[in-house]
């Protein structure tokens, strides 16, 4: 016999870092449908870089948009901004944006692992993930002279150029975390209990990533290649030896193991661009105003961000539109809840890493 | 299991990781964003940085009869990102990022109540003093 039960989870729960509200419908153990509810953050952001604040303001609002991924927003919207203006940045602006941005990366890459391990009950790992996560965020803290909201980018350059002193500091640390993450790595890979939990759960399928047009590691976990930085040509990735994650099985463990594999990669990238950092001036001189209309595409830790920008040749903008990329994968994380048991409702929403903040905005 | 067995035993006897905060001082990173600075004259009152701040954290007041000007930074609305010190004419000399911090009490002098009222009286200022100075010619 089987009755139908109606479950919310959330605006608050324990497997949550941020509001949102799922309605599961529930037989037995199974889930039938769900329902999600997004909108609990929404703080008119778009409006305000509309309105109240001037375009060389903006990339200080829109970095607000989101904490774990700050950076890849105001990254998205000067290189907007530069495209509208034709404002040709220096190389060396460039790999210390793609700096910035890795930082950023392992930082929410290291969060995202550390909460799946905890919603799949292993608390220590999580501590153990946490405080790998503090090392990027001291290199953080060095690099852009603060631990979250860096404020590092702004239109026609970066605010603080790297100095010999700290490069030094970086290797040190970045060859530490390199360690760690091999460690991590093993463990993940091998550990039984854990496999438990994320082996053959949450499947997405290669057809359903491509039916909800997935991004980020959620896709690149079900053997779908896409990754903005090699797709769109806003930062060199190219040069500084970029390499794509793949997986194939679309479940937990295999997103994972894309996470996994994109912190060794985003590491390694940083060595690169510390080793052979283009010499130049971190600033270009911006004049005038913007006018027309540009798009960016930026990958961030959770997928590709969207932005588009329209100007009017005042100070003040027409519309700035942002396309946050856990508001791409909100369909995918609904369709793959169908037929898991209920008691697996939380890994499999902490291994899609929503971002709410970034989706209601 | 004798590697675990080792590991346990060493963490049993080893430091701890974590710092014993408010006895020992925190160490801060080189370059840390800290409180914004203006030296009165060095300054020669463009007002660029407060129209460049973001948060709006940065007031001037101007004296009416002979046009000198107070500087006032709001530490709680400040968002520390540099911005006002780059807009600077005089970067490096007239406005400057210390690494010190602001007090942690918001209470301790206020600012925030009077905030609003000093952003009205601050514009103000600015217009009687242009205002006579056309009249003056």
């Amino acid at each position: 016999m089987s009755r139908t039960y109606v479950i919310p989870l959330g605006a608050q729960h324990v497997s949550l870092l941020e509001p949102i509200r799922f309605l599961f419908t529930v037989e037995n153990e199974r889930i039938a449908s769900v329902e999600a509810d997004i909108g609990f953050v929404h703080r008119g952001i778009e409006l305000a870089c509309a309105t109240k604040f001037k375009f060389k303001q903006v990339p200080y609002v829109v970095a607000r948009v989101c904490g774990l991924c700050a950076v890849v927003h105001s990254t998205a919207y000067v290189t907007a901004v530069e495209r509208l203006m034709k404002i040709e940045t220096t190389r060396r602006t460039k790999w210390l944006r793609i700096v910035a941005n890795e930082l950023d990366r392992i930082q929410s890459h290291f969060i995202a692992l550390g909460h799946t391990s905890e919603c799949a009950g292993f608390e220590a790992l999580f501590m153990a993930c946490m405080k790998d996560r503090e090392t990027a965020l001291e290199l953080t803290e060095a690099f852009t002279g603060n631990r979250m909201q860096f404020d590092y980018v702004n239109i026609g350059g970066v605010n603080r150029d790297l100095t010999p002193e700290m490069a030094l500091l970086m290797k040190k640390k970045l060859s530490l975390l390199k360690n760690r993450v091999n460690d991590l790595q093993e463990l993940f890979m091998s550990n039984w209990s854990l496999s438990l939990k994320y082996k053959g759960i949450g499947v997405v399928s290669l057809e359903d990533a491509q039916r909800f047009n997935a991004t980020g590691p959620i896709a690149r976990a079900s053997g779908l290649a896409t990754d903005l930085r090699v797709e769109a040509d806003m930062l060199p990735y190219g040069d500084v030896g970029f390499e794509l994650a793949l997986e194939t099985a679309g479940d937990i463990h295999s997103r994972n193991v894309v996470r996994l594999r994109e912190l060794a990669n985003s590491i390694r990238m940083i060595e690169n661009i510390l080793d052979g950092l283009p010499v130049g001036d971190i600033e270009v001189p911006v004049k005038g105003n913007p006018d027309g209309d540009a798009i960016s595409h930026i990958e961030a830790p959770r997928g590709q961000c969207i932005y588009m920008v329209r100007g009017n040749m005042t100070s003040t903008l027409d519309r700035v539109k942002i396309q946050a990329p856990t508001f791409a994968n909100i369909p995918v994380i609904v369709n793959a809840f169908v037929g898991e048991e209920y008691g697996n409702a939380p890994p499999i929403l902490a291994s899609f890493d929503p971002c709410l903040s970034c989706t209601a905005r | 299991m004798f590697r675990a067995l080792g590991l346990a035993f060493k963490n049993l006897v080893r430091k701890p990781v974590t710092r014993n905060y408010p006895a020992e001082k925190l160490p801060k990173a080189a370059r840390y964003r800290g409180l914004v600075l203006w030296k009165k004259e060095k300054c020669i009152s463009c007002f660029i940085c407060e129209k460049a701040c973001p948060p709006g954290a940065i007031l001037f007041t101007q004296n009416v009869e002979t046009g000198e000007v107070e500087f006032h930074l709001n530490p709680y609305l400040c968002i520390y990102c540099g911005e006002c010190v780059r807009a600077c004419p005089d970067r490096s000399n007239a406005l400057t990022q210390s690494e010190e911090l602001a007090d942690a009490g918001i209470s301790a002098d206020q600012i925030n109540s009077s905030w609003s009222a000093l952003e009205i009286s601050a514009a103000d200022s600015k217009l009687k003093y242009r205002a006579r100075k056309k009249d003056k010619k």
